[in-house]
């Protein structure tokens, strides 16, 4: 720093002289010697500023501000020999910083209102799911009248992203599982001398739970996800308005197809999944066990009825419908903001998973009712 | 060697884009306190100039030299201190779509200085003041403002460290005449008041009228013409006229 930015008082002359660089980087060391300047009341004082070597705004502010206090507390000030330079900034910053105090604090809502505002929103937002879901079958019911009219090459390019390329990570997550579950098991039944159930326990659970849990939850994190920020992204940049004012409705092009393709999607995806858990399980059961591939397919045959698979594919396409309805619903609500797209995917896959979760729970009750 | 009057001096400037020479051996000078308009047709190499002098892009080869210190070959710690002493208007704005026209606006104080909140939050908006946005817009996010508004609020942010040097990319696309009218306005009052210099990439032919001390015409990979903006209109390289005396030209 070669030039000292100072602030002076001159108390033989009643003269406050400012020096050097009135500017923003020396405004925390102006902002300080402000401080300690200590001015008399009842004089009045002139500024000089024939010093000031640069003057930005923010060094403006700093003095008209201190002038502003000055004359509050009834001191008359002067400004004298200021560059013209300076004085338009300083004539400039006086003129706005009147209208500064003005801006309305941000009021914080009390709990009980936030609750009640939350509640508003979340009732809203399913209120506008219904309108969708109904929305949707309407187009559906439209399209059913005129099936050429259904768009299956989306619905086939939606059946191999979100199926054919899902293939490999959902076959290696289920064999995984399968042997967790194994071997988790295994000991267990071993104590016990039991060890040809292992059958059954992997068989049911994995055919009526796992299998197509975990293929819906995969999907929820892949596919519903990526729904929403396609449509989302459509949405903030109006491609979706281009659609519906060229008398294609999104519903029949975009929606429908991803719809239906995950609804054929889903179920194939939990049959391949509990091919690959029962394989992973068996390894596990033929290393760990003893029991040989022959015995466990033989028992597998004898134990398990077909009633478990089906029970088990039959959630399938419920799921399916869960995800791309959330998906897309969460895609079209996007409003405008990249902040926005990154709420909405969030949600589209926390409530996706959520609802999987709690209709599983029901299919279970009800399934236990009807002694299934 | 350029004098002390010159802020931004480029020289022999070629840069290869996709195959395709974008400029070749292009010279330009920015004096201090000017505004300078660079013009020219749709694809000229206009907002490839911009970047590469607001150090986004490396040039292929040649020289550009900003507050008298050479960009290509300027170290982080350098252009960090070249980097405070402009501000930047993007075309679209770019302004944080997370944070209110405030926390925007006080963005680069936060950043780059030590100053206490309440000095910041004053000083922004105070920026927000000057650029002539009502007080309460600056609690709304940008995309609750229209689009001169984000214009002004960008503009705001641009200023916010009280640079020497702005540059504004297309400040007027997109917007209606009247809020386009502001924000050229808005130009020569800053120029004048806050002794900037300007450097503005723009196709509006009404903000290169109005606002700019010089224009600098860029076609053919450099620059064809640089003069006052009357001087060039009268320019007979067909590319000039072209761009000039269309039916929406009014000079």
């Amino acid at each position: 720093m070669t030039e000292q930015s100072t602030i002076q008082l001159d108390s033989s002359t009643g003269q406050v002289l400012c020096q050097g660089l009135w500017d923003l980087d020396h405004l925390i060391h102006l902002q300080t010697s402000l401080k300690t300047l200590s001015v008399s009341k009842k004089d009045a004082i002139t500024i000089n500023g024939q010093a000031v070597t640069k003057m930005d705004t923010a060094g403006a502010w700093l003095l008209t501000k201190w002038i502003q206090s000055l004359e509050q507390q009834g001191i008359a000030v002067a400004k004298k020999s200021f560059s013209e330079k300076s004085q338009t900034l300083l004539t400039l910053v006086e003129k706005h910083i009147a209208s500064l105090s003005q801006l309305p604090s941000f009021q914080k809502n009390s709990w009980v209102t936030r609750i009640g505002k939350f509640s508003v929103e979340q009732y809203d937002e399913f209120r506008h799911y219904l309108t969708f879901v109904g929305k949707l079958s309407f187009d559906a019911l439209r399209v059913l009248k005129n099936p050429l009219n259904f768009r299956f090459g989306s619905m086939v390019d939606i059946i191999d992203k979100t199926g054919f390329q899902a293939l490999a990570i959902i076959a290696l997550l289920s064999f995984m599982i399968g042997v967790v579950i194994a071997y988790q098991m295994g000991f267990q039944l071993r104590n016990y001398g039991a060890n040809v159930f292992i059958v059954d326990l992997l068989g049911l659970s994995m055919l009526r739970e796992f299998g197509p849990l975990l293929s819906a939850i995969m999907i929820a994190g892949r596919t519903g996800s990526s729904f929403t920020a396609q449509l989302g992204l459509m949405q903030a940049n109006q491609e979706i308005d281009a659609l519906s004012v060229m008398g294609v409705t999104p519903g029949e092009l975009l929606l429908l197809p991803r719809l239906v393709g995950l609804f054929i999607a889903l179920p194939l995806l939990t049959l391949w999944s509990d091919m690959f858990g029962i394989i992973g399980g068996m390894i596990m059961a033929n290393n760990m066990l003893g029991v040989t591939w022959v015995e466990f397919l033989h028992r597998f045959q004898q134990e398990i009825p077909v009633r478990a698979l089906l029970i088990g594919l039959g959630k399938a396409p419920v799921f399916a419908l869960i995800i791309a309805s959330i998906g897309c619903f969460q895609g079209i609500q996007v409003k405008g903001s990249s902040d926005s797209i990154g709420t909405h995917t969030t949600r589209s896959v926390v409530l996706a998973i959520f609802f999987i979760i709690v209709v599983d729970a029901l299919f279970s009750i009800i399934f236990s009712k009807l002694r299934l | 060697m350029p004098d002390n009057n010159t802020i931004i001096d480029i020289q022999n400037l070629s840069t290869l884009l996709g195959g395709h020479w974008v400029n070749k051996n292009l010279a330009l000078t920015v004096k201090r306190g000017e505004i300078l308009g660079i013009a020219g047709g749709s694809g000229a190499g206009k907002t490839t100039l911009l970047r590469e002098m607001i150090a986004l892009h490396k040039p292929d080869s040649g020289t550009i030299r900003v507050f008298e210190h050479e960009l290509t070959t300027a170290s982080r710690s350098i252009l960090l201190a070249i980097q405070r002493r402009w501000g930047v208007l993007f075309q679209q704005n770019a302004l944080f779509s997370s944070l209110t026209i405030l926390e925007n606006v006080a963005f680069p104080l936060k950043e780059h200085t030590a100053l206490n909140k309440e000095s910041i939050k004053e000083l922004a908006l105070l920026k927000i003041a000057l650029t002539g946005l009502p007080i309460d817009s600056a609690l709304k996010f940008p995309s609750e403002l229209s689009g001169g508004m984000q214009k002004r609020a960008a503009f705001a942010r641009a200023i916010m460290l009280d640079p020497e040097l702005i540059f504004l990319d297309e400040p007027t696309a997109g917007l209606d005449p009247k809020s386009a009218e502001g924000i050229d306005e808005l130009i020569v009052n800053f120029q004048e008041t806050m002794g900037l210099t300007i450097v503005i990439i723009t196709h509006d032919l009404d903000t290169l009228w109005h606002t700019t001390h010089r224009v600098a015409f860029l076609g053919e990979g450099k620059v064809l013409c640089v003069d006052e903006v009357a001087k060039v209109a009268h320019n007979p390289h067909p590319l000039i006229q072209q761009f000039f005396s269309g039916p929406r030209s009014r000079g």
